[in-house]
């Protein structure tokens, strides 16, 4: 039934996952299943865990009738690789545009997106010759940095499953989420707009913050019901970090600091899902529903660190964290988001406009031409594995 | 391995759609195979149907595909991983009609 659902629901790469990358995979499972098992004192807390590879780069839990099984993805943990080294490495000018308009090729494959995938395929071609930024597979650090933020991932998954499965943890889970919903916004508005002047040279007054900060107020009160569980099991993703840093002698330092890049990235990749979609039909700003939900996630969740300190005893200082986590957010904001969202996004967007001719209808999906465009990049042969099981 | 001899269409509706599923259901477990994704996004409250393309599903796949955009409720379609969009999902019938013939050997 698994086999099914991801040989129709997947662009499938013809090649079963990378045996290299399968042993970090079974490590994160028998990590949060010895969690499950020891927690709940019970054995049937197992969850088939599947691992595919697919240009849909999508993890999920899948509920069939025969049971909920977890599907990672391969090419979502080589996204994170490509981040990270974005973040760690991305000097050039064109290392951005080389790296991403891969992704926004890939995106509109998926997205049934013709012109734009030809697009970005022609853009990349553009800036193939020129040097590729470092890779990480030779800093140990950066390895650990992705398989951390893979981990979050991972974990955030087998949160939802355990919730299923134990009313009790579901109970503490969601008691959890509500503590981190309520909390206050402790942000300073005049503190804020100190730092926009100073930072980014934005003038924006205290007032209009604070106006700012009621409405994302207002809208995180009306996200509340979706946001719930994604909050419960995130907060239990890092507690599985945390858990995971401690028996392998990691400084838990990098528990938090991979929660939050996590997120970041994934709030990255879901810019380009939103260029993707606006590009030709409408203002190019990356935005969207997911963006908005994912950045409540990734605050709500920064804002619990100093309490995590404190419930885990850690020997940590939680001003130092704070340092810590604001220099990962300007150095991601450096490399990754800025350079995405305000130069690649609209300067891509304005080429496109002028080179494309106006698009018709017809134009708009072209579900055969993208399957051709991917079956020449190497997806989507009828002759694809669908997956592995981890525990065979 | 794995080969697959039908071809089918994935369409994510809301689980609260009881009309659409109710329609779905009717087709029974032969054409249709219910999946809950929960993916790491979010997308909360989404029900994935992987239906086989078949005469007998091809006009209820276009009814529950047509009225969903008519009301603006959600619905995507997706075939193979790739999004239908447009025009091709405003003429959703005839795509699948046209692919109906398409089997992975």
């Amino acid at each position: 039934m698994i086999s099914r659902y991801l040989l129709h629901t997947r662009l499938l790469h013809p090649d079963l996952p990378n045996q290299s990358f399968i042993a970090n995979y079974r490590t994160m499972q028998e990590y949060c299943s010895r969690f499950a098992t020891n927690f709940l004192k019970s054995e049937s807390a197992q969850i088939p865990v599947v691992l595919t590879y697919s240009l849909n780069r999508a993890a999920e839990i899948v509920k069939l009738d025969s049971g909920p099984v977890l599907v990672y993805d391969q090419f979502l943990g080589q996204t994170f690789n490509t981040f990270h080294r974005l973040y760690l490495f991305g000097e050039e000018s064109w290392h951005v545009p080389q790296t991403l308009s891969k992704m926004m090729c890939e995106e509109a494959i998926c997205a049934g997106r013709t012109k734009v995938a030809l697009f970005y395929f022609a853009l990349r071609a553009r800036f193939n010759e020129k040097a590729r930024m470092r890779k990480i597979v030779s800093d140990k650090g950066a390895v650990l940095d992705v398989f951390l933020q893979e981990l979050f991932v991972f974990a955030h998954e087998y949160g939802h499953f355990l919730m299923e499965l134990s009313p009790e943890f579901r109970d503490s889970r969601r008691s959890a989420a509500e503590a981190i919903l309520e909390a206050p916004d402790t942000r300073d508005p005049d503190e804020t707009s100190r730092l926009l002047k100073e930072k980014y040279g934005i003038e924006q007054s205290p007032e209009e913050i604070a106006a700012e900060n009621a409405e994302r107020a207002a809208q995180l009160e009306a996200a509340k019901p979706t946001l719930q569980d994604e909050v419960a099991c995130d907060d239990f993703a890092l507690f599985i970090l945390l858990g995971y840093c401690k028996e392998n002698c990691i400084d838990p330092r990098k528990a938090f600091v991979a929660s939050f890049l996590a997120l970041r990235n994934i709030r990255a990749l879901n810019y380009l899902k939103s260029g993707v979609s606006q590009i030709g039909m409408s203002d190019v700003d990356g935005t969207s529903e997911r963006v908005k939900l994912l950045q409540f996630r990734q605050h709500l969740l920064r804002a619990i660190y100093p309490l995590v300190i404190q419930v885990f005893e850690l020997e940590i200082d939680p001003n130092e964290l704070h340092h810590e986590i604001t220099r990962c957010s300007d150095q991601h904001d450096d490399k990754v988001d800025n350079k995405l969202l305000f130069e690649f996004l609209p300067a891509t967007a304005k080429w496109f406009s002028e080179w494309v001719p106006k698009l018709a209808a017809e134009d708009i999906s072209e579900f055969d031409k993208c399957h051709q465009l991917a079956r020449a990049m190497g997806w989507g042969g009828e002759e694809a594995n669908s997956y592995l099981r981890l525990d065979s | 391995m794995t080969t697959e001899t039908t071809n089918a269409v994935q369409i994510e509706l809301s689980v609260n759609d009881e009309e659409a599923i109710g329609r779905l259901e009717k087709l029974g477990k032969d054409y249709v195979l219910f999946a809950e994704p929960d993916h790491f996004e979010g997308d909360v409250g989404v029900l994935s149907a992987l239906v086989t393309i078949a005469t007998a599903t091809i006009p209820v796949i276009g009814y529950i595909v047509t009225e969903k955009i008519k009301s603006k409720k959600h619905v995507r379609v997706k075939y193979k991983g790739i999004e239908i969009s447009g025009e091709r999902l405003s003429n959703i019938e005839a795509f699948l009609k046209s692919i109906e013939s398409d089997r992975q050997e």
